[in-house]
């Protein structure tokens, strides 16, 4: 239950970040929310629904 | 915190009433005694205090929820990085108009030419011609140079000056970090704590909360006080990013000229609610309680106002947490609630700001459960929520009638406690399609939600226990003899 939890939350987050990086165009905050994008990304396949 | 029989009444207004807790009411009778007088949610000011005494405060409001049987909601407000200048020799010196004032590294106590200023971003970020705003606006300086080192300025405004005064540069950005040493240890002394919101203050970007998403990992929702110029450049991008905002008009105030903060405000109320995320509106709402036992009249017009723009909460500073009327400021914001809510032109006001809903079944069966109860007069909107992401759909669409939110999460119960129009109740997961409707049923009798003969919506997601699947609308009559020979024990 816990590790699904996990994965909704991760894939929530991911979805967040994604809808708010295609709404920015400073450069700066662009970079800072692939990188957090990135991150997210490889939490999600280290916690892959169950 | 099960639902029983021993249930409070919900309360009859849906904006939700936000108190900060302080010196004048963080004892657990006050406490209590903020709930009972109307008190939905209590802020907790990291900014002043030590972790022992708050961890003692979140105790007690914890406390509430054996005593009424209710879901409490806490929201610990970061400090943030906040400006200030240094110290000076005598404690306080007088800036002439006209003069020339220097802010430098220089750690000795300053004078009425110069003062350290403790925060090295700002002498790269600023610029010839921007403004300095010191003591909440009452002095202003403008940059006619700047280096490295030092930052020149002319006196435009001033006044007295004393140690460690706040400092706002409005026209530039500063590229200080989201969240200070301080703001870390504290935040994570709230999740320890298991406060169910965290504020953000001065967020100016949306990676500021990325940074403190990255930090909380879904432990409690993210809150950006929006209280910075940049911050309203980039409205969109920050409500996306959080899960929640508050007007923070304060620093906003002082930031931008006051004339442009109701228009804003405006703003940031409909952006918040288009894009489904709870609001409050916070800051001197009723700051003439801090003395006097009853409000100004310009006072009670503009927490009205706040609540005919339909945000979901108006909020409490020193009212609560440091005046001479806590239960008094509480107890007024209750009052005023119920008599905007009464006026019969509150609901067609609340719906000037148009939210769309999104194209998805969950926010198409949120939009349709609004006008089906006002169709057929029913008496309430009932959804099972796990995430609460139902509930924040059908508040988002502000119907005419409650919301009762049932959840089998504690968390969600708690975090919905700053949610337009919902009353939260924690209930163990049903297992069938029969058994919601029934519960359901149930718990809208005891709760007094709603009465033998009146109608009410159903709402959930089928299968049960999937995040996110809201499919279900079903509207169904309550015989009144839902409760015969049910024990509520184990509800």
């Amino acid at each position: 239950m816990l590790r699904k939890a996990t994965h909704e939350l991760v894939r929530s987050e991911l979805a967040r970040a994604r809808r708010t990086a295609a709404m920015v165009t400073d450069p700066v905050s662009a970079g800072s929310l692939r990188r957090y994008i990135g991150e997210l990304e490889e939490e999600l396949h280290r916690h892959p629904r169950t | 915190m099960t639902e029983t029989s021993d249930t409070i009444a919900p309360r009859s207004r849906k904006v939700r009433v936000l108190a900060t807790l302080g010196p004048a009411s963080d004892t657990p009778e006050m406490i209590a005694t903020l709930f009972q007088a109307g008190a939905d949610a209590f802020r907790i000011n990291m900014s002043h205090g030590d972790q022992a005494s708050k961890a003692q405060i979140i105790r007690s409001i914890r406390a509430l929820e054996q005593k009424f049987n209710r879901p409490s909601t806490i929201l610990a407000d970061l400090q943030g990085p906040k400006l200030r200048v240094g110290k000076f020799a005598g404690g306080r010196v007088m800036l002439e108009h006209g003069s020339t004032f220097t802010l430098d590294h220089d750690p000795t106590p300053g004078d009425a030419t110069r003062v350290r200023l403790p925060h090295r971003e700002i002498f790269a970020a600023i610029e010839p011609g921007a403004r300095l705003l010191l003591d909440d606006g009452k002095l202003v300086l403008r940059v006619t140079d700047h280096d490295e080192n030092r930052i020149v300025t002319n006196v435009e405004i001033g006044g007295a000056l004393s140690d460690n005064k706040g400092l706002n540069v409005p026209d530039v950005v500063v590229p200080m970090a989201a969240l200070t040493e301080k703001d870390r240890s504290d935040l994570s002394f709230a999740l320890e704590q298991g406060v169910d919101w965290i504020a953000l203050s001065f967020v100016q970007r949306p990676e500021d909360l990325a940074e403190a998403r990255k930090l909380i990992q879904g432990e409690a929702a993210l809150l950006a006080k929006i209280e910075k110029p940049a911050a309203i450049e980039r409205l969109e991008e920050i409500v996306e990013m959080c899960d929640g905002v508050m007007v923070a008009r304060g620093d906003l105030g002082v930031e931008l000229p006051p004339q442009s903060v109701p228009p804003l405000q405006k703003r940031i109320v409909e952006t918040a609610r288009r894009m489904g995320r709870p609001v409050v509106v916070a800051t001197q709402m009723l700051e003439s309680m801090i003395q006097s036992p009853s409000p100004t009249r310009a006072e009670v017009s503009d927490v009205a106002t706040a609540i005919y723009d339909g945000a979901d909460a108006i909020m409490l500073s020193a009212e609560s947490a440091a005046g001479a009327w806590p239960v008094e400021s509480v107890a007024m914001m209750n009052a005023i609630g119920d008599a905007v809510e009464r006026d019969p032109m509150h609901g067609d006001r609340i719906h000037f700001t148009v939210t769309r809903p999104d194209p998805t079944t969950a926010d198409a069966l949120a939009e349709s459960a609004k006008n089906i109860a006002a169709t057929v007069s029913a008496a309430a909107i009932i959804c099972f929520t796990s995430s609460g992401s139902t509930a924040r759909r059908i508040a988002r669409e502000r119907p005419s009638v409650p919301i009762l939110v049932l959840t089998p999460n504690r968390e969600t119960a708690r975090r919905l406690g700053l949610l337009w129009g919902t009353h939260n109740v924690v209930t163990r997961d049903v297992e069938s399609f029969e058994e919601m409707v029934a519960k359901a049923k149930r718990i809208a009798l005891r709760q007094g939600i709603a009465q033998a003969g009146d109608r009410v919506i159903v709402m959930a997601g089928v299968p049960f226990r999937t995040p996110g699947s809201t499919n279900v609308l079903h509207v169904v009559r309550i015989i009144g003899d839902e409760l015969k020979d049910y024990r509520a024990q184990g509800e």
